[in-house]
C-alpha cells in the first residue's frame, strides 16, 4: 500500500499527515476506480459488439439470396423440341425437352459461339429451373408455342454468385467457377440489359434443392411449424387439465389469484421453451433428421426437415452459392424466434397489466 | 369404423357422464350441494373416470396388440413355403403386405402377396370394428354403472383425487424413467464397447482413428481407440471459450450489479441475454464462416500457419455463446451479497472498485465458480458449434490454430450415417457419451452444491 | 422529528475543554423518492462528548447519520437537502471526496457485517485502504490496540486468521466496531474525527464510546437507550 508519501507509524499518526496521507493515495485509487469501470464497459461492449457483428455477418450474406439473377433471353418455342407429335395434349406437354429449348435460346443469343465445348458452356448459364418456367408457361398457354417471346430465365448459381460479386474476377478474365468465355458473354448480357436480379419467391415458397438457385426455405418452415403444432397438441391437454383441475377442485382465492399470476408465467414459459426447441439441432442430426427432403410437407406424417436442419445442411454443402442461403435461412430461423419471444413478452405485459 | 371416431366418441360419452353425474348427484340430494358428501363437480369427475379412463386404457392395449396379432394372423394364412422363410425376409415380405394394403408401391406384387394384403385389411377392418363396439359398450357400462351408484353418501372426491393422484405420480415416474432408460442404455452400450476395447486403452490411449475394417481382408484397418486427444482437444476447445466468457461475462456482471443505472441494466441485460438465444447452429455458422477465414487471414497475415478449423476459431465462438450464461449468474450470485457488507466497506472509505475487489468478489466468490463449473459443463457439451466449425482429426495438440476434435464431435460423426450397431465404431460413441455424461453430471452437481452452500450462507 | 438529543458530556472528563460544534447541521430533509424522511433537523456535535440519538425504530437516527458521511449517496432514489458542516466545511459540497470524507467519519452499523476475511484483515482494512500502512509491525500494532479498545482481543489473540464471518452475533459487532477505530480517522490523539456508530443492543459498546479518555467526537445512538 505504498503511495507516494511514506505511509507514518500508527505512533506518530498526526490529524494532518493522516489527511495528506489519504489525500495523496486517492488519485490512485479513483484511477484505480476508472479502470474497473472501463474494463466492464469494454466487458459489455465486446458482448454487444459480438452479438451485432454475429447479426451483421448473417445480414450481409444473406440479403443477397433474397434476390435471384435472371438473364432475359428471345426463346423459340418449337414444336419440334416441344410437342414432336404435335398431339398438343398435356401430357405429352409436360414430356417436352424445355432443357433444348432454354439452350437453344441463349446459343441463339451468341451465334458465334460454334464450338461444342462453348455451347455446352453457354448452356450451363442458365439452371434447370429455367426449363421449368418455360414447361410452366406452355401449360398454362399452349398457344404459345411456335412464337418467339422475350423470357426472364433463372441464371445458374455461378452466374448469380458472379452477378452478386461474390465470384472472384481473375486478370486472365475468367472467374471464381466461371471460364473467361462465360465471363464475356455475362457481360455482352449485362450491358444489354439482360441480366436482372429479381426477387426470390422460390427461396421463400419452395423446398429444398440441390440447386442453390432453386433452393427454398418453406419446406422447413412448414416442417418447423408442424413440429411445433405436434408440441403444443401433446402440452395442450395437460396444460387445460391443470387450469380444469385449478377451477374445479381448488378453493376459489386459487382460481381467483393463482392461476392468473401464474398464467404469464406458464404461456411465456411455453413460449420461449418452444422457441428454444425451434432452434434446437444436435439431437435432430443424431436421430437422422438430416434428410434431403425437396418437396413441402403436407401433414405430420410427412418426411420433413426444420429450419435449424435446413441450416445445418446447407452450411455443410460445397457451393459457394448455397453460404447466402444459409445465411437466409438464419434470418427466417431468426425472425421466427423474434416472433415468438415478442409473443411472449406481450402476453406477459398484458397479463401483468391486468393483475 | 375409424380408431380416431371411436376416440372421438368415448371422449364425447366421457363429457356428457360428467354433467350427468352432477345433475344426479344434485337430483338426489333435493338440490342442496350440502347434503352431498363432495362438491356436484365431484360426483360428475366420477361418473367421467368411470366411463373414460377403462376404455382409454382398453384403446391403448388394443392398439399396441392389434397389428401384432394382426401380423400372425396373416403369416399363418400365408402358404407354408413363406411361412418357413428365414425372419428378416419374413419381415421383408410383411412390409410389402403392408405397403400394398396401405395402397403404396412394394416390391413385390405376387398373387400370394395381394390376397395376404386383402386379409390384412380386411383383418383390420374388422379389429377396429370390434374395437369399436367393445369400447363404446365398456363406455356405457361404466356410465351406468357410476349412475346408479350415485347417492349423497358417495365418496366421489375421494376416488376422484385418487385417480388424479395416479395420474401425477405417473407423469414423474415417466420422466424419471426416461432418464433411467437413457443412463441404463448409455451404461449397456459402453460395457458392450468395453468388452471389445478394455477400458483403460480407451480413457488413455493416446491414438484416435475409429475406422474398422469393414471386411476381414482389408489391411491397417484395425482401429483404434484412444481417447486421449479427444479429450484434450475437448478440453483445448473449452479453455479458448472460457478464456473469453469468464472475463467478459464477469467484468460485465459486476458493471451491471455495481456501477450500471438501473434504466441501463434493464436495457443492456435483456440484449446481452440474446446472446443465449440464438440457436447454436448460427454460432456453427458464424464461426465456420465468419470468425474462422477471419483468424486464418491474420494469422497468415503474420505469418503463422493457421488451420481452416482452428480450435480457435470454435473456442472464441463458444465463450461468446456463454457469456451471458456466466454474467446473468455472477450478476445473481453478487447481488445476493448482502448491502451491509458494501456499506461497510463504503463507511471506511473505501471505493466501489475497492469494495468490489476485496468485499464483493471475495463473499460471491462460490458462487461465480459454481457459475464458472456450469458454464464449463455446458462448453463441454455443446455440440453444434463444434460439428460446424472445428475439425475431425484427433491431434494431440495444444496449439489454438491447429484443428482439434472434441466429444462431441465425434460422437455425431460415429452415430450419423449408415452404420452397424454393434461395431466398436458405433459404440465407441456410446462410451463417450458415458464419459461427457459422468463428467458433465459432476460438474453440475459439485457447481451446485457450491452455488447452494453459498446461498445458504447469506439467507 | 422525533429525534431526541441530548448531549451528555461524561462526568469524568475535567481536562477537556469544553470546544466549538464539529459537526453543524442545519434544516437537514431527506426525501426517499416522493418520501420524506427526515425534517428540518438541525444539530450541532460538539467535540469531545458523546452525543446520544434516541427514538423509536424508524424515527430516522439511522438515516441522519448516514448524510454525515454521505453513505446515503449510494442510494439512488435518495436526496439530501440542507447544510451539513464539518469543521465548517460543507460535507455536501462538489469540492468534498466522499472517500476522503468517510476516511474522517467512520461509522459501525446496526448489524454486524464483518468481512468475508480473516478477523485480523478485517480490523486492517481501513489502514490498508487508505494507505497508512508503513510495516507489518505498525499494521499489527494497529490491530491489536483496536481489537483491545473494541473489548474482543482477548477472545481472538490466537486466531487472528480465522474468518471473521465465524464469530458469535456480538463478537462480530465488537469485530466491526475494532474496525472502525483502527479506520485512519480515530487513530489516537486525531482529535478532529467524528464516529458515527449505529449499536444497538450491545452493552459493551456503550461503555468503549462513553470511555472519557477517547479524545472523539462521538455521535453515538441506540435504539433502547434509555
Amino acid at each position: 500500500m505504498n503511495n507516494g508519501t511514506a505511509p507514518i507509524a500508527a505512533a506518530d499518526r498526526q490529524p494532518s499527515a493522516i489527511a495528506e496521507t489519504v489525500k495523496s493515495g486517492l488519485r490512485r485509487r479513483h484511477a484505480s476506480e476508472l479502470r474497473l469501470k472501463i474494463y466492464g464497459l469494454m466487458a459489455i461492449g465486446f458482448a454487444l459488439v459480438a452479438l451485432f457483428i454475429l447479426l451483421l455477418s448473417v445480414i450481409s450474406k444473406g440479403y443477397s439470396a433474397f434476390q435471384q439473377t435472371h438473364i432475359n433471353l428471345e426463346v423459340y418455342f418449337d414444336a419440334a423440341k416441344i410437342d414432336p407429335d404435335g398431339t398438343r395434349k398435356i401430357d405429352d406437354l409436360r414430356r417436352g425437352d424445355y432443357e433444348g429449348v432454354a439452350r437453344t435460346a441463349i446459343r441463339s443469343a451468341f451465334p458465334h459461339a460454334k464450338g461444342r465445348r462453348d455451347r455446352r458452356a453457354l448452356g450451363k448459364m442458365l439452371s434447370t429451373g429455367a426449363a421449368d418456367k418455360l414447361r410452366r408457361m406452355v401449360l398454362s398457354n399452349p398457344k404459345i408455342i411456335g412464337t418467339r417471346q422475350h423470357v426472364w430465365l433463372l441464371a445458374s448459381d455461378e452466374i448469380d454468385m458472379l452477378r452478386k460479386g461474390y465470384a472472384k474476377r481473375n486478370p486472365d478474365g475468367s472467374a471464381t467457377k466461371v471460364s473467361r468465355k462465360q465471363v464475356a458473354w455475362f457481360d455482352a448480357l449485362a450491358k444489354k440489359g439482360a441480366v436482372e436480379r429479381q426477387f426470390n419467391w422460390r427461396f421463400l415458397t419452395g423446398g429444398d434443392s440441390r440447386e442453390p438457385e432453386q433452393a427454398g426455405i418453406w419446406g422447413a418452415v412448414v416442417g418447423s411449424g408442424l413440429t411445433m403444432l405436434v408440441t403444443l397438441l401433446l402440452a395442450f391437454p395437460v396444460g387445460v387439465m391443470a387450469a380444469i383441475y385449478l377451477e374445479e377442485f381448488a378453493p376459489k382465492n386459487v382460481m381467483h389469484h393463482v392461476l392468473p399470476l401464474s398464467m404469464p408465467g406458464i404461456l411465456t414459459g411455453t413460449i420461449i421453451g418452444m422457441a428454444q426447441a425451434l432452434g434446437e439441432t444436435a439431437p435432430l442430426l443424431m436421430v437422422g433428421m438430416v434428410a434431403f427432403i425437396v418437396d413441402v410437407p403436407s401433414g405430420i406424417t410427412d418426411a420433413a426437415t426444420v429450419l435449424p436442419v435446413q441450416v445445418y445442411i446447407w452450411a455443410d454443402s460445397p457451393e459457394r452459392a448455397f453460404e447466402e442461403k444459409t445465411a437466409a435461412a438464419i434470418m427466417v430461423l431468426l425472425a421466427f424466434l423474434i416472433l415468438m419471444n415478442a409473443i411472449a413478452i406481450v402476453l406477459r405485459k398484458k397479463f401483468e397489466r391486468r393483475w | 369404423m375409424n380408431t380416431s371416431i371411436t376416440l372421438l366418441v368415448v371422449v364425447v360419452l366421457t363429457v356428457i357422464g360428467f354433467y350427468m353425474g352432477r345433475r344426479q348427484a344434485l337430483g338426489a340430494a333435493d338440490g342442496l350441494p350440502a347434503r352431498l358428501h363432495s362438491l356436484p363437480s365431484y360426483y360428475g369427475y366420477y361418473v367421467a373416470i368411470w366411463c373414460g379412463l377403462p376404455t382409454l386404457a382398453l384403446l391403448a392395449a388394443w392398439l399396441v396388440l392389434q397389428p401384432i396379432i394382426i401380423d400372425g394372423l396373416v403369416i399363418g394364412s400365408l402358404p407354408v413355403a413363406q411361412q418357413n422363410l428365414p425372419a428378416d425376409r419374413l419381415g421383408l415380405l410383411l412390409n410389402d403386405i403392408r405397403n400394398i394394403a396401405h395402397g403404396e408401391a412394394a416390391s413385390e406384387t405376387s398373387t400370394v402377396v395381394v390376397a395376404a394384403a386383402n386379409r390384412y385389411n380386411e383383418l383390420t377392418n374388422l379389429g377396429n370394428w370390434m374395437l369399436a363396439a367393445c369400447a363404446l359398450a365398456l363406455a356405457a357400462a361404466g356410465l351406468v354403472m357410476a349412475r346408479n351408484r350415485i347417492a349423497p353418501g358417495l365418496r366421489a372426491r375421494n376416488l376422484v383425487e385418487r385417480v388424479l393422484m395416479g395420474v401425477l405420480i405417473l407423469a414423474s415416474l415417466l420422466a424419471i424413467l426416461t432418464t433411467i432408460g437413457i443412463v441404463a442404455s448409455l451404461l449397456l452400450e459402453s460395457i458392450r464397447f468395453f468388452d471389445k476395447i478394455p477400458f483403460w486403452e480407451f480413457l488413455f490411449g493416446t491414438k484416435w482413428s475409429p475406422q474398422t475394417a469393414l471386411r476381414a481382408d482389408q489391411v491397417g484397418q484395425s482401429g483404434s481407440f484412444g481417447a486421449i486427444p479427444i479429450f484434450a482437444g475437448t478440453a483445448l476447445i473449452t479453455l479458448i471459450a472460457m478464456t473469453v466468457a469468464v472475463p467478459v461475462g464477469l467484468f460485465s456482471a459486476i458493471y451491471l450489479s455495481e456501477y450500471a443505472k438501473p434504466s441501463v441494466r434493464s436495457t443492456v441485460k435483456p440484449i446481452m441475454e440474446i446472446l443465449a438465444g440464438i440457436p447454436t447452429v448460427v454460432y456453427g455458422f458464424f464461426a465456420a464462416l465468419t470468425v474462422a477465414p477471419v483468424i486464418r487471414n491474420a494469422g497468415e497475415a503474420i505469418g503463422l500457419s493457421v488451420a481452416s478449423e482452428s480450435a480457435l476459431a470454435a473456442g472464441v465462438v463458444m465463450g461468446v455463446m456463454i457469456i451471458p450464461f456466466v454474467s446473468s449468474l455472477s450478476d445473481d450470485v453478487i447481488s445476493a451479497v448482502p448491502q451491509s457488507l458494501r456499506e461497510g466497506a463504503y463507511g471506511l472509505g473505501a471505493t466501489k472498485a475497492e469494495t468490489v475487489r476485496n468485499v464483493i468478489v471475495p463473499a460471491a466468490l462460490p458462487g461465480i465458480v459454481g457459475a464458472v463449473l456450469l458454464a464449463v459443463s455446458r462448453a463441454i457439451g455443446e455440440t453444434m458449434i463444434v460439428v460446424m466449425a472445428a475439425g475431425l482429426a484427433a491431434n494431440l495438440t495444444a496449439n489454438p490454430f491447429e484443428a482439434v476434435t472434441t466429444v462431441t464431435v465425434q460422437i455425431v460423426t460415429l452415430l450419423v450415417g449408415d452404420q452397424e450397431f454393434d461395431s466398436a465404431k458405433t459404440l465407441a460413441a456410446f462410451a463417450l457419451g458415458l464419459v461427457l455424461f459422468v463428467f458433465t453430471l459432476c460438474l453440475n452437481v459439485i457447481a451446485l452444491r457450491i452455488v447452494r452452500k453459498y446461498r445458504e450462507r447469506y439467507e | 422529528m422525533e429525534i431526541v438529543t441530548e448531549v451528555p458530556t461524561s462526568k469524568a472528563t475535567p481536562q477537556i475543554q469544553p470546544s466549538q460544534a464539529k459537526i453543524t447541521s442545519s434544516g437537514v430533509e431527506v426525501f426517499y423518492g416522493g418520501k420524506q424522511a427526515l425534517k428540518a433537523v438541525n444539530l450541532d456535535i460538539i467535540e469531545n462528548e458523546v452525543t446520544a440519538l434516541i427514538g423509536p425504530s424508524g424515527c430516522g437516527k439511522s438515516t441522519y447519520l448516514r448524510c454525515l458521511n454521505r453513505m446515503n449517496d449510494s442510494i439512488e432514489s435518495c436526496r439530501v437537502e440542507g447544510q451539513i458542516l464539518l469543521d465548517g466545511e460543507d460535507v455536501y459540497s462538489k469540492q468534498v471526496d466522499p472517500v476522503q470524507l468517510r476516511a474522517r467519519v467512520g461509522m459501525v452499523f446496526q448489524k454486524p457485517n464483518p468481512f468475508p476475511k480473516s478477523i485480523f484483515d478485517n480490523v486492517a482494512y481501513g489502514p490498508r485502504i487508505h494507505g497508512l500502512v508503513r510495516d507489518k509491525t505498525d499494521l499489527e500494532e494497529i490491530v491489536i490496540t483496536s481489537l483491545e479498545k473494541a473489548g474482543l482481543i482477548g477472545e481472538v489473540r490466537d486466531r487472528l486468521n480465522e474468518p471473521g464471518t465465524g464469530l458469535s452475533g456480538g463478537q462480530q459487532q465488537r469485530l466491526c466496531i475494532a474496525r472502525a477505530i483502527a479506520h485512519p480517522g480515530l487513530a489516537k490523539a486525531s482529535g478532529y474525527v467524528s464516529l458515527c456508530s449505529l449499536v444497538c443492543g450491545v452493552d459493551e459498546t456503550s461503555q468503549i464510546f462513553t470511555n472519557p479518555t477517547d479524545e472523539r467526537t462521538q455521535g453515538y445512538i441506540t435504539g433502547r437507550f434509555g
